[in-house]
């Protein structure tokens, strides 16, 4: 196992290089879970009228009209939806499919009406959510904070293996509160730090994957998506568009059992120039993130190809709800939140061992666990 | 209270037992909620909760 000495350098060197990024995240991580219903309460989010269940829904070349006539100069770049939503689209537009520079409309899913231009690139949770994925910094940003997620790792690993010396002579769950202060915040750190563990390597790991999510995507374009449309490779793009609404239909006969849950439109970063990418996804929570892609040709809204997500896909995506907490209803985000907040405390109490003692003339770490069992 | 003083050093096993219940209880919570809406998913918020309530019993007694 290595001696105690070595990982007691591993622990306080990976947690004192990742902890500040890691209240950063903590901290930032807590509106976001609730993301949803902050934009409520900010009155942000529109209702959509009510209306009987079985409404039928409008054409989605419809809810594409409705977009482009406010919009007649963008492209369409995306239409996606909320989870558990139909009532509901949004349709992304910009100066190009990849423009980043874009706008939000949300438009009714059975009158095709706009409801709301919705601003998702600012106000607080926007820079809440920044903070927390790039740091404003794009990919690099994205990186270094995945960096920092894996130091995380190394630091709940290393920890792991400290909480035995530290144990040897007291019960579990015990804090001992009437003596020094420095052994309740010991204590109080190894007992959150040793209980919340699972979670914290789970929402930490998952989030470090998530990190790579750019990268992930690039490599599947370049991989499976190159495979599927090889035949276009050297067609001029196409000038004329085939309707949405067959390729949707197009869509449903090759997956009767799944429903829409996004469109690509030509040119974007899910699809080709040639083509719309319609993705299908299951019901459950884990079926409704592992998208089905459908790859239409954008000019016939014939079916060009469908195959399963690739491995590497799969794993993104059934990191981000363990990252999120997002499917489990409010219970689940409750529980989140809690979570984070404990998490807070076992990073607060640990940098405050470390702060305490720096100027001291401090033991090695064998006769600090005699001393703490001494008191 | 230096009853730890008296108390003979634990084994792994000991120190560890706890720890690993609460542990297996938050991974099933975690991955089982991923499966299903229904009856299963209610159970796995439960496991779930089990860790927090202990963390708030062992703290705030006595």
């Amino acid at each position: 196992m290595g001696s105690i000495k070595t990982w007691a350098w591993v622990h306080k060197w990976s947690s004192l290089v990742c902890t500040v990024f890691m209240l950063l995240l903590c901290l930032t991580g807590l509106p976001l879970i609730f993301g949803h219903e902050i934009g409520h309460l900010l009155g942000d989010e529109v209702e959509p009228p009510t209306m009987a269940a079985d409404t039928p829904l409008a054409s989605m070349d419809a809810v594409i009209a409705s977009a482009k006539a406010r919009y007649p100069n963008d492209v369409v770049q995306y239409v996606f939806k909320e989870p558990d939503e139909s009532t509901f689209w949004f349709v992304s537009l910009g100066k190009t499919p990849l423009d980043q520079d874009n706008k939000f409309l949300m438009i009714d899913s059975r009158t095709a009406k706009i409801l709301n231009e919705p601003k998702f690139d600012e106000g607080f949770m926007h820079v809440m959510l920044r903070l927390h994925v790039d740091l404003f910094a794009g990919l690099p940003g994205m990186l270094f904070l995945g960096l920092m997620g894996f130091l995380m790792v190394i630091a709940v690993v290393s920890g792991v293996i400290l909480y035995a010396p530290f144990m040897r002579r007291i019960a579990f769950g015990e804090i001992r509160k009437n003596r020094a202060a420095k052994l309740k915040r010991l204590d109080t750190h190894n007992f959150l730090g040793v209980v919340t563990l699972v979670w914290v390597f789970v929402v930490g790991l998952t989030g470090v994957v998530n990190a790579w999510s750019e990268l992930v995507v690039n490599y599947w374009q370049a991989d499976q998506m190159a495979e599927m449309v090889a035949p276009y490779k050297d067609l001029p793009p196409p000038t004329r568009f085939a309707s949405i609404q067959a390729g949707i239909d197009v869509a449903k006969k090759v997956e009767p059992d799944l429903n829409l849950a996004f469109i690509a439109f030509p040119g974007t970063a899910f699809s080709t120039q040639h083509h719309y990418g319609i993705f299908m996804n299951g019901n459950s929570p884990l079926t409704a993130r592992l998208y089905k892609p459908v790859l239409i040709d954008a000019q016939t809204a014939e079916l060009t190809d469908s195959r399963e997500i690739p491995w590497y896909m799969t794993a993104f995506l059934i990191s981000q709800p363990l990252h999120f907490g997002d499917y489990g209803g409010m219970t689940l985000k409750v529980i989140w939140a809690i979570l984070d907040i404990l998490t807070i405390i076992v990073l607060w109490t640990g940098l405050m061992l470390w702060w305490k003692k720096r100027n001291q003339d401090v033991p090695d770490i064998e006769t600090q666990i005699r001393l703490s069992e001494a008191y | 209270m230096v009853t730890h003083l008296f108390m003979r050093n634990k084994n792994l096993k000991q120190i560890f037992k706890w720890p690993i219940v609460l542990g297996v209880l938050t991974l099933f919570g975690l991955i089982i909620a991923l499966l299903e809406d229904g009856v299963l998913e209610s159970i796995s918020l439960v496991a779930l909760s089990i860790p927090i309530i202990v963390i708030i019993y062992f703290y705030y007694r006595n």
